[in-house]
């Protein structure tokens, strides 16, 4: 049963450094993966204060915005597509990033770094259980605005496989965000706050990520390149019909939120490598 | 001669330029128990996390069964003070974690939550846990982990002395097994599982040797009343004597008859060291002799 430490048998021994590199490795970068992925959705089904401000956060924005304002329905749905995509980034830092301080802090690394875990492996597993809670947040910000008659619904698989690609890659390239946050606070009260502000203030500087760009702070052109305004304009022109509301996508987003996503992952696992493992690049 | 389990030569760390060790060597046989004996702050942590693997020295050579430390998964177990649990999960979902994270990981563990008195307890958050279970949660799993080198930073703090005997029964074991130990300790008594002691100090490594041989080396040790301590001062090392249990003990400068030192004295007698004695001899007061 997962979870239970049940395990009688010894798996086989990686005889080189990094675990992944042969059969036995990959066994236990798989195991590894798993190890993180489970603590961390553990660990943050018992924090109140994350979930509280991962998923209810959002959602409680979405209600007093538009309980104050009337909306024409399209844009109350794009409206509640942004705020949607800004719990996910919140999720995505705050879960990934308050057990990675939390570890540092207390300085685990040192054991991991004993036990020889994969870099890649840890990564891999908090970003899992991340991008998970990050999912939970996106669906509640969307069924919420469903509830309050945002036209929000999915037109076929295609749109559905550009929707999911976009959460996927704004969640990424947010919970990588948080390992410089977590190295340079080395603190986890500390980290925890500024990473909820990163996610606020993407959000505000993009005009809700994009879709109110005239409530943007930067300018235009570059609200267009931002990753979640990628992903957000995205998410928003397969999930409402936006006749009527000013949204634009940026030519060739899917090949920049590719770009920025393996980009910062790329960055995340080599930050965590060295900064974290005290490794170098290659061993 | 075979080859020791763990070899470290002329280890230095220093952390933004303070030093904290200076030239460390040691080294631990297969099937050998080394306890590392130092006083607190004299870098016993740091040396261990090193030669575990967990902390790169700033200088010096580190090696484990022939390879650097921490090269190769299953090598070494290695128990870090109040580190290894996560204070929202129970105990059991701790060692779930540690038993999916290192392929070495064996069902040990459901033998020592029994012997450690903590199986009822393992579905509780470990935040709940006092001091005591929580370090014997951390010793079920690094005791669980099938390796050649076990390094264990202060295995018995906060347990009862009950839980310590244990502790040093699983060490024997461990030694009857094969397997090279090595622990750090600022409590006397572990030397009881000892096959050699080390002493440390900020000097380094001051004193090392079999139990016997190191505690031969300590001059004669002689205990007086409380009241009656500044009679003796003048012929022990240093003029410095410790409290003990209503009492006071010395050791003997090497210029000085013990027995002249006590015959005039009512309660006071020449004894044989103890551990806390060759603590106090080698940690405090060899440098001043």
């Amino acid at each position: 049963m997962a979870g239970e430490p049940t395990n009688t048998e010894q798996s086989t021994v990686s005889d080189t450094p990094e675990a992944a590199s042969n059969e036995g490795g990959i066994i236990a970068w798989t195991d590894q993966v798993s190890a993180f992925a489970y603590r961390t959705a553990r660990d943050v089904s018992r924090s109140w204060t994350v979930l509280g401000v991962a998923v209810g956060l959002p959602a409680v924005m979405y209600l007093l915005v538009t309980a104050t304002r009337d909306f024409p329905p399209t844009q109350k749905g794009t409206f509640a597509v942004g705020i949607a995509v800004l719990g996910a980034m919140i999720a995505s830092l705050t879960v990934f990033g308050s057990q990675l301080a939390v570890d540092a802090e207390d300085k685990r690394f040192h054991a991991y770094r004993a036990m020889v875990v994969s870099p890649s492996a840890d990564i891999v597993g908090r970003m899992i259980a991340a991008v998970g809670v990050a999912g939970v947040s996106l669906l509640v910000g969307l069924l919420v605005g469903l509830a309050s008659g945002a036209p929000i619904s999915v037109d076929g698989i295609v749109p559905a496989i550009a929707v999911f690609g976009g959460f996927i890659g704004v969640s990424v390239v947010f919970a990588s965000a948080a390992v410089p946050v977590v190295m340079a606070a080395n603190n986890e009260q500390y980290a925890q706050f500024v990473l909820s502000l990163i996610a606020v203030f993407a959000f505000m500087l993009t005009g809700y990520n994009g879709v109110v760009p005239s409530v943007a702070v930067l300018d235009a052109s570059v609200v267009d390149l931002f990753p979640n305004t990628l992903a957000t304009r995205t998410m928003a022109l397969q999930l409402v019909a936006t006749d009527g509301v000013e949204i634009t996508q940026t030519d060739g987003w899917a090949v920049l939120l590719t770009a920025y996503t393996l980009a910062s992952a790329g960055v995340a696992v080599l930050l965590v490598r060295i900064g974290l493992y005290d490794r170098g690049i290659f061993r | 001669m075979s080859r020791p389990a763990l070899h470290a030569e002329d280890v230095s760390k220093s952390f933004g330029g303070t030093s904290v060790l200076d030239g460390v060597d040691l080294s631990v046989d297969a099937g050998e128990t080394v306890v590392l004996l130092g006083p607190n702050g004299t870098g016993k942590s740091v040396l261990v996390s090193c030669l575990a693997g967990g902390t790169t020295p700033s200088s010096g050579n580190i090696e484990v069964l022939g390879d650097k430390p921490a090269s190769r998964p299953g090598t070494t177990s290695f128990l870090l003070q109040d580190a290894l649990c996560l204070d929202k999960l129970t105990g059991r979902e701790n060692i779930s974690f540690y038993s999916r994270l290192n392929p070495s990981f064996t069902d040990k563990w459901q033998e020592l939550v029994d012997l450690f008195e903590i199986a009822d307890q393992l579905d509780q958050p470990v935040e709940h846990y006092s001091g005591g279970m929580r370090r014997k949660i951390e010793l079920a799993i690094a005791l669980s982990i099938d390796a050649q080198l076990y390094i264990l930073d202060e295995p018995t703090a906060a347990l009862d002395l009950t839980m310590v005997r244990e502790v040093h029964h699983q060490l024997s074991e461990l030694r009857d097994a094969g397997k090279a130990v090595l622990v750090t300790t600022h409590l006397p008594m572990d030397a009881d599982a000892a096959d050699r002691v080390v002493f440390i100090t900020g000097d380094g490594v001051v004193a090392s040797g079999t139990p016997d041989s190191i505690k031969a080396e300590v001059p004669p040790v002689v205990e007086a009343s409380l009241k009656n301590a500044p009679t003796i001062t003048e012929g022990v090392i240093g003029g410095e004597v410790f409290r003990g249990d209503g009492v006071v003990r010395g050791i003997v400068r090497p210029d000085t008859d013990p027995n002249s030192l006590v015959s005039h004295l009512p309660e006071a007698r020449v004894t044989e060291p103890t551990y806390s004695d060759l603590f106090n001899y080698y940690v405090h007061l060899k440098k001043v002799n």
